[in-house]
């Protein structure tokens, strides 16, 4: 089978409070970019079906020279090709993006199956590969956790409410993957990355217009004032074991 | 505008449908309602004038069911402004039918505005760490984040049925799973959740006893379910699956900040870690810095006495 | 009388016929040499030069035994049969000149003093080595001690052949009325009984003739198997003394990466020649065991399980690829606390085998546990391998003087905080109270920032060793701009990196550890402290203590500014680690936790104050003590910061 997986490489999602600001515009300050939240799930998926297929799988990803860091680690776990879709950072239309990744699948000549993470972890949208899916006229399948090639189809697993869904889909058809036992990441080994760090990565422009723009950007209150139940474990007990109980009476709870 | 409000009344319980159609009476202009449902049920007559597609087998349905089923009821011209729930439904073809029609899509909205022929939308971003309010112009299909716009009180009126007629079968030798015994995390009203901090499945589990006591479902962080202790479903913290219960109770989760937007919505916040410096007690109104294998059997006795 | 002397093979008519055996011994036992050469030569060569220090430790270790005899009992019982052994070997090489080669050597006073009174001496100081040996193996029995049926043929064999050397010798002094048989005191005293018990000389004559030939046959068999049994550590103790570094390996060996066939180690090619000789050298005595703290929590690790298991896989199965017998969970268990290569007697590299094993499973086929494998993405993404951290580089000295060193500044002492000493909120403190002191005594001390990136310490011990190199040669490229004076850190690994593995990427920094730097500090005046009076424990950082050498100035810097040092059960070279090392900070470890066992040593004390030197050794004991229900953790630097003399502070304002 022909892969095309999507990727994404966003400011590191573990950074502490306050090392991204935002204030109208994000100030990354000394913010690591690093691969997204599921982006390496979408490559080990990308891997497995390559693999057990005896196909191959092309990397693509849109931005600026960040990016690379994602196509390499791609590259060291096997992929033929990497393309970058030249993009400026930050903040894209969703739809734009999809139509540069379109036009980009269709220069690397199209692919049985275009795999995504199922959100990048930055805008935290998750809805290009949606997107992608209803520009190509293609069946789309959400929240994959694992895929099993059968012929020239695949029996994926998938997220649904409350458990999982299985079934046999026909190619081609795009997916986002989701994160789970069976697709996590495995390590490249580092002769493949010595190989990947020497090879190129291909620079594509396309052009689409902005549907969708950033009005405002503005940092978020998250923290709580917290109080400590202190003392040892009898006593933190005994402790929590009162909030509990007033929680319960004061009506809360199923 | 043209308005629309399309729900799987199913999936999401009919508070989110209410709140999408109360956010729509609210914006003005020319507003529809449209549901998808695998029967005429009462449910759906509670919901006033609707266009209802109606199909047995959107009892549980496969994404491409759900999408014929959708376009079918939309129609060749999609509105201005889609609004959905989040949920399995939006998951499944919010994102897609906004491609099919030249939309954008944008999830997670707790906020829209009208601004002439643009729609202004706010979502959380960098895993709940900011906001942004996005303008979108050229058509888009919005998931609301749930609780965070008013139910309204349908309009009155009485459902009108479109024909669906066949739908496409999508997957072969389709099953479904649910493994999770009933738990919906969007409607529960106490999380007991679990993190690496457990440090097994057998500590996992350990969790259970412990959410039977309190009545509550048992939720996970991301990676208690890349260890595979708890199923994806369970997971807490990504887009989409957004949790408000009245008290969330985490333990051994260090609070990633994806995990600490997934969970802001909780009303009461206790929160149970070996490391004194993890980010959760920053999210936490009570905090317990300890061992929960040490703390259980306390607990456990205190509970029960 | 004439000239004191004995009739050798007397009594033995065709004595002749042992030169068959003898020749079978020879055959059989070069046989079994060969068999382990075979393996030998499947290693890489090692550097041999300089030759003076490890000729120093050949003589010291093999030849004076200092590291057997740390162990007193079965150390100088072991040290006292190695020197009768080699007695009676002179001995028995007397008797063969006299008998295969004529010359007159085996008479006069020489006669009487060595070959009949120093052998016979050494003869019994065998004996009773042989029963130490044996009382402690199945009478105390130690658990790491093998009671495997040649345990125990090995030692019994041998106290058997003395014994009937013995009744031989007796037997002679009797049967002859030896007019010098008093000089063989053992055999005279044993002689002086047959004649109580009416031995008849018909008698005595056959019973001499029957067990000459089964002494002789036994002493045989005995060399014969040598080269087949863990005896022969004979021969390879003192080869692997001779091979091993005597640096004590704490540098790893840095591989060309680029140019190599394989990353790591799974053939028994990969190995260096002193790896597969450790192999031969092992004599199964347990020590490394007795000390590992994978071993002491129930891990399926053994260092010396390793080094047997390496030994039958090289003479078993020597094609086949070591995974098939080192698994992971082995493996990935050490701490790299080098406790076990400190304790060896006969300085067998256990470590160096281990995190070779270990490069093959990360680089060739990308292994690698949980929390580790994140720790190890987090410093190739993030340069800090700190999950989550909440802070940024500079966090800590928020509010400090202290300043970050531009490009184009010059660089007195340039204060290393390190990755845990940024990221981790407790080592923090740690940092700031070494600023503080730093700043205290007028130094012209500057941070690097951002600039910082971890030294790749957790990665090379992980085994991901491209990784390593990579933060290597940028930190190394990093230094040399900045060029300081002096680098001040404080953290042992960050110390084990900059200052002496870094040197096979050209570096050459004086570095120091805070520890010896605020000893000096106070030594000088530079620094006063208050006396303090609290019973303090100190617990050595494996990377300080064993890696480094540093034992004296962080104790140093305790009796001035904490007050009274008492010491652990384990201490200075003898240190248990805190259960960190080795990659372990990154990883959920199951009970029993290596610093619960730590910490339970640190509370047997009765000191109110736990301290060390180590950002890892703290969290680790910090978390340990508190479980074990012990007082406070805290970093010399914390300590003498809080000590410090009022006026000195005054002038630089305490937090």
């Amino acid at each position: 089978m022909r892969i095309i997986c999507f990727l994404k490489a966003i400011l590191d999602p573990e950074a502490p409070p306050g090392a991204i600001r935002f204030a109208g515009k994000v100030e990354s300050g000394e913010v690591a970019t690093v691969l997204g939240p599921f982006e390496g799930n979408a490559l080990e998926l990308s891997v497995q079906i390559a693999q057990a297929s005896a196909g191959g799988f092309v990397a693509v990803a849109m931005g600026d020279a960040a990016q690379d860091i994602a196509l390499r680690k791609a590259l060291a776990l096997g992929a033929e090709r990497a393309v970058r879709v030249d993009a400026p950072a930050g903040f894209q239309d969703p739809l734009a993006v999809a139509r540069r990744l379109k036009a980009a699948a269709e220069e690397a000549g199209g692919a049985d199956v275009y795999v995504f993470g199922r959100q990048a972890g930055d805008w935290d949208m998750g809805v290009t590969a949606g997107l992608f899916a209803g520009l190509m006229d293609l069946p789309f399948a959400p929240l994959v956790q694992h895929a099993e090639v059968v012929g020239a189809n695949l029996r994926l697993r998938r997220e649904i409410a409350g458990g999982y869904e299985e079934s046999l889909r026909v190619a081609p058809l795009v997916v986002s993957v989701t994160n789970g036992p069976l697709t996590l990441m495995r390590l490249p080994k580092v002769k493949d990355v010595m190989l990947a760090n020497r090879k190129p990565i291909d620079v594509l422009q396309a052009a689409a217009e902005p549907s969708l723009e950033i009005a405002e950007i503005a940092q978020a209150q998250v923290t709580r004032q917290g109080r400590m139940i202190t003392g040892d474990a009898a006593q933190q007990a005994a402790g929590l074991a009162a909030e509990l109980r007033r929680f319960l009476v004061a009506g809360g709870g199923n | 505008m043209r308005i629309a409000v399309l729900a799987h009344l199913q999936d999401v319980g009919e508070a989110p449908v209410r709140e999408a159609m109360g956010l729509m009476a609210q914006l003005g202009g020319e507003a529809q309602t449209l549901l998808l449902a695998p029967a005429a049920q009462p449910a759906v007559a509670a919901m006033g004038e609707v266009r209802l597609g109606v199909h047995a087998a959107l009892a549980d349905p496969d994404p491409e069911m759900a999408y014929a089923a959708a376009l079918r009821l939309l129609g060749d011209q999609a509105p201005g402004l889609l609004l959905m729930p989040e949920g399995p439904l939006f998951e499944m073809i919010g994102a897609r039918l906004a491609g099919h029609f030249g939309m954008s899509a944008v999830r997670d909205v707790d906020a829209v505005e009208l601004a002439g022929e643009a729609v202004v939308l706010r979502k959380g971003a960098y895993g709940g760490k900011a906001y942004v309010r996005v303008r979108a112009t050229g058509g888009v299909v919005a998931a609301l984040r749930a609780g965070a716009f008013p139910a309204a009180e349908p309009p009155a009126g009485s459902a009108a049925e479109v024909q669906l007629g066949e739908l496409p079968e999508g997957g072969q030798e389709r099953k479904t799973v649910r493994d999770t015994a009933g738990d919906d995390l969007g409607r529960a009203k106490v999380i007991v959740s679990g993190g690496r901090g457990l440090g097994s499945a057998e500590g996992y589990e350990s969790l259970r006893p412990f959410a039977r006591m309190l009545g509550a479902s048992l939720g996970a962080s991301r990676a208690a379910v890349d260890e595979g202790w708890a199923s994806p479903a369970q997971q807490v913290g990504i887009t989409g699956r957004k949790v408000a219960p009245e008290l969330y109770l985490a333990i051994g989760i260090s609070g990633a900040s994806q995990h600490l937007s997934g969970m802001s919505g909780s009303r009461l916040v206790i929160a149970v870690n070996r490391d004194e410096h993890a980010p959760i007690f920053e999210a936490a109104d009570i905090g317990v810095v300890a061992d929960w294998y040490q703390l259980w059997p306390h607990l456990q006795k205190a509970l029960e006495g | 009388m004439g000239i004191p002397h004995r009739v050798v093979y007397w009594n033995v008519p065709g004595h002749a016929w042992m030169y068959l055996p003898f020749a079978i011994l020879v055959l059989v036992f070069v046989y079994g040499v060969w068999r382990r050469w075979r393996v030998w030569a499947l290693g890489r060569r090692v550097q041999l030069r300089p030759w003076r220090p490890r000729l120093r430790r050949l003589l010291s270790h093999a030849g004076l035994q200092t590291r057997v005899v740390r162990r007193p009992l079965q150390g100088y019982a072991h040290l006292a049969l190695a020197v009768a052994f080699g007695l009676l070997f002179i001995g028995t090489c007397v008797v063969a000149l006299k008998a295969d080669f004529g010359l007159p050597v085996m008479q006069g006073a020489f006669y009487l003093w060595f070959e009949s009174a120093t052998l016979d001496a050494a003869g019994l100081a065998g004996i009773v080595a042989l029963a130490v040996f044996l009382i402690r193996r199945y009478g105390l029995r130690p658990w790491a001690l093998g009671r495997e049926p040649a345990d125990f043929l090995v030692p019994f064999t041998l106290l058997i052949i003395l014994i009937t050397g013995f009744v031989l010798q007796s037997l002679r002094i009797y049967a002859t009325h030896d007019p010098w048989g008093a000089y063989s005191f053992v055999g005279y005293g044993l002689s002086r009984l047959y004649a109580d018990m009416h031995l008849g000389i018909p008698a005595a004559l056959i019973i001499h003739r029957s067990l000459w030939w089964f002494h002789l046959l036994l002493a045989f068999s005995f060399l014969g198997a040598i080269p087949y049994s863990k005896l022969f550590h004979l021969f390879m103790a003192p080869v692997a003394i001779l091979l091993s570094d005597p640096a004590g390996a704490t540098r790893l060996e840095t591989p060309d990466l680029e140019h190599a066939e394989r990353l790591g180690v799974n053939m028994l090619s990969d190995l260096t020649v002193k790896d597969l000789v450790d192999l031969d050298a092992c004599t199964e005595c347990g020590r490394c065991e007795e000390v590992c703290p994978a071993t002491a929590s129930g891990k399926p690790l053994s260092p010396k399980k390793v080094i047997l298991d390496l030994r039958e896989h090289a003479h078993l199965r020597p094609q086949e690829p070591l995974t098939a017998t080192i698994k992971d969970e082995t493996l990935f268990a050490c701490t790299t606390c080098r406790a076990c290569m400190e304790a060896c007697p006969v300085d067998i590299e256990h470590v160096p085998k281990i995190v070779g094993m270990r490069r093959f499973r990360v680089m060739e086929e990308g292994e690698l546990p949980a929390g580790l494998a994140e720790a190890v993405q987090g410093i190739e993404e993030r340069g800090h391998p700190f999950r989550g951290a909440q802070a940024s580089r500079t966090t800590w000295l928020e509010g400090l003087p202290l300043k970050e060193w531009q490009p184009g500044e010059s660089c007195e002492t340039l204060l290393w905080v390190g990755c845990a000493g940024a990221f981790d909120p407790r080592a923090q403190k740690v940092a700031r109270a070494l600023a503080q002191l730093l700043l205290a005594m007028g130094e012209d001390v500057k941070v690097l920032g951002r600039r910082e990136s971890c030294t790749g310490d957790p990665a090379r011990r992980a085994g991901q060793e491209y990784l390593y190199q990579m933060q290597a040669e940028a930190n190394v490229k990093t230094l040399t701009e900045v060029a300081p004076r002096r680098i001040v850190t404080m953290c042992p690994h960050c110390l084990h990196q900059l200052g002496d593995e870094y040197r096979a990427f050209g570096a050459d920094f004086e570095v120091v550890h805070h520890s010896e730097y605020l000893q000096q500090a106070l030594v000088t005046g530079r620094l006063r402290a208050a006396a303090g009076g609290r019973r303090i424990t100190y617990h050595d950082p494996c990377y300080l203590g064993r890696y480094e050498g540093v034992f004296a100035a962080p104790r140093e810097v305790l009796r001035t500014a904490g007050g009274e040092l008492v010491e652990m059960a384990h201490h200075g070279p003898d240190s248990f680690c805190c259960g960190a090392g080795g990659g372990w900070a990154f990883r959920e470890e199951g009970p029993p936790r290596v610093n619960r066992l730590r910490a339970k040593e640190a509370v047997a004390t009765g000191a109110e104050l736990v301290a060390t030197g180590c950002p890892f050794c703290l969290s680790m004991l910090t978390d340990g003590v508190k479980a074990e229900g012990g007082g406070e953790v805290q970093d010399i630097a914390e300590i003498l910061w809080a000590q410090l003399a009022p006026e000195v502070v005054s002038e630089s304002g305490r937090e």
